[in-house]
């Protein structure tokens, strides 16, 4: 005889099953779409696990799109983007949080209103602005923006160095250490953790970027990766090259999979931070 | 006396300085970008909706024409309405999927770990590629619609009628409430233990603790989620631009042409960089005045003392 609190457990857990299949189920779909050949698509009822697969669709898209040259985009984005950001945002969020100042706190808010501001309000003027600079037809749009300092990887950088003892800047200025040598030198290496966390939210933010590629980007010389997937959706005649689609899209959200199983942690903690200033 | 070019700090262990020098070597970069890359563009486009303004051949001063060109102009109106009635649905759904997932996380059940992989999945991956997924999911043969047919139901044209393209959307971008769902777990998590304890030996049950303890502990958690999706369905974009069947911008029928969308075709397609600006001022004041009516109300039922 089961307990009511065994079979709550278990309902619950029938339910988190359901619920998680249908979560799945788009996945298996397009694991599958992708490995069928043209027929295979066109049998109908659908096929699960499609006989002979066909995995050569992964290379036909290869060769059929410049893939390589979208990834290649897309890692100088990231690469420039992460660079940068990685260097303004800890030294800002160092001032933020072990030096004082006048205003300080009022800088902060400041700089966390800038997590809420769309990117449609900002994004003529910028676009104005790398017009002047000469700029655009080059990724240095896509790049500057998130290298020169991320508001919310500035917020996460503060929130952690603020949990580090004074103490140990105080002692170092005591043996005559500058402030550049205290950052560089000590707190940086104990900050270690939390730029892991801002590497990773960079490079998913910039890879998964759409918008401004969208905007920034002329010509298929300089797309990224969600723009080279972009142009396949329009150009392919759409219910015939569903499976191509489908393997490109597996390919442009393999190195972000990876990603995401090698630092789960980083991604759920660095989320959940946000929802703690509620 | 404080020495020129030094700030004093007061602190608990008496003074200390730090120069401005220092200050500055750290802040420099940073306050450039505040200034040049977020709110001087701000103002920027506020000007700039005062003006005619072509991508080739700057721009002149015209006053209201602009307004009054956008506010006679029916596509205004028409995205206007669409992204109200898209983050009306999504706000609510998301708020519904997040906590729930995150409450059936949060309760005695066996790999936690893998079944919160399995929801927060879709939420890492790019928009395009949730949306390029999505459309073939939902077109009219496709995984959706076969399913529909297991229990003879019919398959609507999801992608190609007026009145379930915007349900669509909303559906799909739900897929990603795993954002919303951690955040969730996090703030159930941070709620006491013995008010449950408390609430059961005075016998409350399962849904009554949640809707009298759950709901009210972790509500500034619900408001800060419900500003965030405001400011994502008010700026709703690419769904409009993927979804429709025939891969036409805005349909079908004008029913996914969100206010971004004509901000967007208005700025980069017909570099009509004033009468783009006006949109995103007019974009500005609502996003204010919404806000601002949320905080208002908001007094009433978040409890921020815990």
């Amino acid at each position: 005889m089961m307990t009511s609190r065994t079979r709550n457990r278990l309902l619950t857990l029938i339910f988190t099953i359901l619920v998680c299949l249908v979560f799945l189920s788009p996945f298996v779909y397009l694991i599958s779409t992708a490995l069928k050949s043209v027929e295979q698509l066109l049998t109908m009822p659908r096929v699960l696990f499609p006989l002979p697969l066909h995995p050569e669709n992964f290379l036909r898209v290869v060769q059929q799109f410049p893939i390589l040259r979208y990834f290649k985009n897309t890692f100088l984005v990231v690469i420039g983007s992460v660079a940068g950001n990685l260097l303004v945002s800890t030294m800002a969020g160092y001032a933020l949080s072990r030096l004082t100042f006048k205003g300080r706190e009022i800088l902060f808010t400041i700089t966390l209103a800038c997590m809420f501001m769309p990117l449609f309000l900002i994004i003529i003027p910028r676009f104005l602005i790398f017009q002047k600079l000469g700029v655009i037809g080059t990724l240095w749009p896509l790049i500057l923006p998130t290298a020169f300092g991320s508001p919310f990887c500035i917020f996460l950088i503060r929130q952690y160095l603020r949990s580090i003892p004074m103490e140990l800047s105080e002692a170092a200025k005591v043996d005559g250490c500058r402030e550049l040598a205290i950052y560089s030198r000590i707190i940086m290496p104990l900050a270690k953790p939390v730029m892991a966390t801002v590497v990773i939210f960079t490079t998913q933010w910039r890879w998964n970027d759409f918008i401004e590629p969208l905007i920034y980007l002329p010509s298929g010389k300089l797309y990224t990766i969600t723009m080279g997937l972009y142009t396949v959706l329009g150009t392919s005649a759409e219910e015939i090259n569903i499976h191509l689609v489908m393997a490109f899209l597996i390919i442009a959200i393999l190195p972000i999979l990876l990603i995401f199983l090698v630092a789960q942690r980083q991604f759920v903690e660095g989320t959940a931070s946000t929802g703690l200033k509620g | 006396m404080i020495p020129r070019g030094q700030y004093m700090l007061i602190r608990d262990k008496g003074p200390a300085h730090v120069r401005l020098g220092t200050i500055l070597l750290f802040l420099t970069p940073w306050l450039v970008s505040l200034i040049v890359l977020w709110y001087g563009p701000i103002f920027y486009t506020i000007g700039l909706s005062f003006m005619k303004y072509r991508l080739i051949g700057g721009g002149h001063y015209i006053g209201l024409d602009n307004y009054i060109e956008t506010f006679t102009d029916p596509f205004f109106w028409k995205g206007l309405s669409n992204t109200f009635v898209f983050t009306a649905m999504f706000i609510p759904a998301n708020f519904v999927l997040g906590l729930m997932t995150a409450w059936l996380l949060s309760s005695d059940i066996p790999a936690k770990g893998l079944f919160r992989s399995i929801i927060y999945i879709p939420a890492v991956l790019p928009v395009i590629a949730i949306l390029v997924l999505g459309k073939f999911l939902f077109y009219p043969n496709g995984l959706v619609n076969s399913f529909l047919d297991i229990f003879g139901l019919p398959g609507p044209f999801w992608l190609a009628n007026p009145k379930l393209i915007k349900p669509t959307s909303v559906m799909l971008m739900i897929w990603q409430c795993g954002t919303a769902m951690v955040i969730y777990l996090g703030a159930l998590k941070a709620v006491p233990n013995h008010y449950y304890e408390a609430a059961e030996i005075d016998g409350l049950g399962r849904f009554g603790q949640f809707m009298r303890i759950t709901i009210p502990l972790i509500s500034p958690t619900i408001f800060f989620r419900a500003v965030m999706d405001l400011i994502f369905g008010l700026m709703i974009f690419i769904p409009g631009l993927v979804l429709p069947e025939g891969n036409v911008p805005g349909g079908p029928g004008n029913a996914s042409r969100y206010y971004a969308l004509h901000l967007y075709e208005k700025a980069f397609q017909r570099f009509n960089l004033g009468e783009a600006s006006t949109l995103a001022t007019i974009l500005i004041i609502i996003s204010f005045l919404i806000t601002f009516l949320i905080m208002k109300t908001s007094e009433r039922f978040v409890h921020y003392e815990a």
